[in-house]
């Protein structure tokens, strides 16, 4: 199978885009939740910001495998936005049902705030990438199809 | 009315509970992994004048039994006489599912193919053609889709027309070598001269059962005076070589019928596999399934908190209607107090179990949490736990009470009672609403990361548990672990919402008597000897609590949170229902928490992990005994669970002070 004609190329460099993304809002949030100010907004999650890292993790070792073989680029990428887009969508909820809250008790919500989370982003990016390397990785499973 | 008696049987995680549900219209819990029957479920469905009398068997892969579950479905198979037997067969698995059928066949039962789940196997490449197959085995083939309900119609008129049927099941199917043939041939010879055999059985499959050292057959053989003169001078190297050459030629003929009736994509490698090779990573899956675990409970916190607000208003309203003018201040007290105090202050955490259901149910659904089962193996394997020891862990989260009901997959008693012990360390649901409640008084931002480690720990004092059995008590190697990973599945909403309506209505039936009976004795005790406060520590629950609670002086808990540990022990929602009607009803049970000094962050985690992890309740203390048969192994689950939780508790309680200094 062929993943290096454009748009594949494209693809690649778009998650190695992810991966960074994610991997440095991974640190700084993992930062902040340690008590390192970095003057930005990205709210303190210790937790979320390790799920960040590992996501990363995923995406940089499918482009780290993907130099000798395309298709584990594939699989992990796949793996990868998957990952992003199901913790996004959660965060979102969370985020969603925390202001509800606040406000149901008279308090003040800012959902704002949500937006400066590394998964945030991460969603964002990896909703173009996704129906691509569905595509793709669908591909991959019906090669040598007869 | 003609009554026919149908057996559902079938490999593991082949759809033959969903096949159930739709036949019988009901609703028994199903679920995208293997293990999820352990017992015979019985159910009936009217078609015009036929009734049929359906029981759905746990899963098996052959007719030789090893674990619990596979015993039950292997004596109602060979002793039992149904007038059919459905076999579903997972059209994508031919090969393997054929293997249960060919003996089924040599068991010359009357038969028919439930042929499941053609549309997944469609999807991957594999067609069976229904025709070749039934012509291969001499069986009705019915194509299916039991989750849609596709081809229920065609099966059922099948169904109804057991015994006009014009197929000849092949019993021949199976070709053994000459040694194993005349070895069996000079059986059944011989068993031919006292036939009828007891259980229905033919004289050529009671040889071939003989031939494979089946104690059962061999006992009720036995038991009938029939001494076999070829069998009682085998050798133990003798069976296992026909035991050997039996398989063979059984996995031969599956492989000879799948080769004829299937047609596959040659080389395909399927999505399913791909993204395993992640999801399963030496090094990324643990911390994957830790990922999803975490988004779970942050999201049941989260999600849950505005319904539970509303809750907390609307008892707050009825409160004040219940204060009925005219009424005795005894009724009024019993109602806001007591009912609305206590049934309130649990029933506000409701939503939230349902949301964790939902979500659970989300992860099943999809075939992942097969796949934690996979990942946590090696994990649990170094720690002496059978992997397959991982899905009744799992189950747990819901209830423990199924979930040791489930360790009947298990095939060693020593890893079966292993797996009991560790059961009652993971957090049920009925536990949440202590967290959720305590969690968010006195860890508001940090709920969902307090709740998340208490689930954390419940699972290391389970696998910390096993450990210590595995190294005390039972020294020997747990068996291996080989279990079928299901295909990944997009997961509906409707059906997740289904099985989380399901298993919340289940909950709420069982705890809703349970928790009133509860609060109701826990108000008595509040309120008596007459003449006394309310709630104050005059009352006989004040009593109780001040008398017990120099033991609990060390982990910093009050006489009130001693009473609702005590009544915890009936069911684990009681302790909020508890703490809600010694508080009561005037105020909200978080309210009253926060304003009391007593309590700080310390005393509040400790108290969490202490219901986390000490006695189990008495619905799980029954189903211990049932599964063990032992008075002490539940002494064991009772007194292990005390001391777990006290000295956890008071470690937590010692190092938070150190550090928080409160």
């Amino acid at each position: 199978m062929s993943v290096t004609r454009f748009p594949h190329t494209c693809l690649y460099l778009w998650t190695a885009v992810v991966a960074a993304v994610t991997i440095i809002s991974g640190l700084f949030s993992l930062g902040a939740g340690l008590g390192i100010d970095s003057g930005l907004l990205i709210p303190a999650d210790p937790v979320g910001g390790c799920i960040l890292l590992l996501i990363g993790a995923i995406l940089v070792t499918g482009l780290w495998e993907g130099k000798i073989d395309r298709a584990r680029w594939v699989q992990y990428g796949y793996t990868g936005l998957l990952l992003l887009l199901i913790f996004g969508a959660a965060t979102i909820l969370i985020g969603g049902a925390d202001a509800l809250s606040a406000l149901m008790e008279g308090e003040s919500a800012d959902p704002g705030s949500m937006l400066w989370s590394g998964f945030i982003w991460g969603l964002l990016l990896a909703l173009p990438a996704y129906p691509a390397i569905s595509r793709i990785l669908s591909g991959c499973s019906r090669r040598e199809d007869t | 009315m003609r009554e026919i008696r149908v057996l559902l049987t079938g490999n593991p995680n082949v759809g033959k509970t969903t096949l159930f549900n739709t036949l019988c219209g009901v609703s028994q819990r199903t679920g995208n992994y293997p293990g999820v029957t352990v017992d015979i479920r019985e159910g009936s469905r009217k078609e015009g004048d036929t009734l049929l009398r359906i029981s759905d068997l746990p899963g098996t892969y052959s007719l030789s039994a090893f674990t619990p579950d596979e015993q039950v479905a292997r004596d109602a198979l060979l002793t039992s006489c149904p007038d059919v037997i459905v076999q579903i067969v997972d059209a994508s698995n031919l090969e393997r599912n054929l293997f249960l059928t060919t003996q089924l066949l040599e068991a010359a039962r009357p038969m028919v193919i439930a042929l499941n789940m053609v549309d997944l196997a469609e999807e991957s490449g594999i067609t069976v053609d229904t025709d070749t197959l039934s012509c291969a085995t001499g069986l009705p083939v019915v194509r299916i889709v039991a989750s849609r309900g596709e081809g229920i119609d065609d099966l059922i008129r099948v169904l109804g027309g057991v015994g006009d049927c014009q197929v000849t099941p092949r019993q021949d199917l199976v070709r053994y070598s000459p040694a194993v043939a005349s070895r069996l041939e000079e059986i059944s010879r011989f068993l031919r001269d006292h036939t009828p055999l007891p259980g229905g059985l033919t004289p050529e499959y009671a040889a071939i059962r003989l031939l494979e050292g089946d104690q059962p057959v061999a006992e009720r053989l036995h038991d009938e005076n029939l001494t076999i003169p070829v069998i009682d001078t085998q050798s133990p190297a003798d069976i296992d070589g026909f035991i050997q050459e039996i398989m063979l030629s059984r996995y031969r003929a599956a492989e000879q019928i799948s080769r004829c009736a299937a047609c596959c994509s040659i080389g395909r490698v399927m999505s399913t596999d791909l993204i395993d090779q992640v999801l399963t990573h030496r090094w990324f899956g643990i911390p994957i399934f830790l990922s999803f675990m975490w988004f779970a409970f942050h999201l049941t916190f989260s999600a849950s908190a505005p319904f539970a607000t509303g809750f907390e208003l609307i008892f707050g309203v009825l409160g004040e209607v219940l204060q009925v003018p005219g009424a005795g201040p005894l009724v009024t007290s019993l109602l806001t107090d007591g009912v609305i105090g206590g049934v309130g202050a649990v029933f506000s955490f409701v939503p939230s179990i349902f949301i964790l259901f939902l979500l659970l149910s989300l992860l099943e659904d999809s075939g992942y949490l097969a796949r934690a089962a996979f990942v946590m193996d090696r994990l649990m394997h170094a720690i002496g736990l059978h992997g397959r020891s991982f899905i009744p862990l799992l189950i747990g989260f819901g209830c423990n009470v199924p979930a040791i009901m489930a360790t009947r997959t298990l095939q060693s008693r020593a890893d079966r009672i292993i797996t009991i012990l560790s059961i009652p360390f993971i957090s049920c649901a009925a536990r949440l609403p202590v967290y959720l409640l305590l969690a968010g008084v006195f860890f508001s931002s940090r709920a969902g990361e307090v709740i998340f480690f208490l689930y954390l720990l419940g699972i290391l004092a389970a696998v910390g548990s096993a450990l210590i059995f595995r190294r005390l008590v039972f020294r020997d190697e747990p068996s291996p672990f080989i279990m079928e990973l299901p295909p990944y599945r997009r997961p509906t909403l409707n059906a997740a919402a289904l099985q989380m309506w399901h298993r919340g209505r289940e909950y709420l039936q069982r705890a809703g008597l349970v928790i009133v009976a509860g609060v109701i004795v826990v108000w008595v005790l509040a309120t008596l000897p007459a003449g006394v406060e309310y709630g104050s520590a005059e009352s006989l629950a004040g009593i109780l609590g001040q008398m017990l609670q120099p033991v609990f002086a060390p982990l910093g808990f009050t006489w009130q949170l001693v009473v609702s540990l005590i009544f915890g022990f009936i069911a684990k929602e009681v302790v909020v229902g508890s703490l809600g009607t010694l508080s009561g009803g005037e105020d909200s049970l978080a309210t009253s928490l926060a304003a009391d000094p007593t309590i700080g962050p310390v005393t509040a985690l400790a108290y969490m992990v202490f219901v986390l992890l000490y006695l189990p309740c008495v619905a799980t203390l029954g189903v211990i005994r049932q599964e063990t048969g032992s008075w002490r192994w539940t002494g064991i689950a009772l007194g292990w669970g005390l001391l777990v939780a006290y000295g956890v508790s008071l470690g937590v309680s010692l190092i938070g002070t150190r550090i928080l200094g409160a």
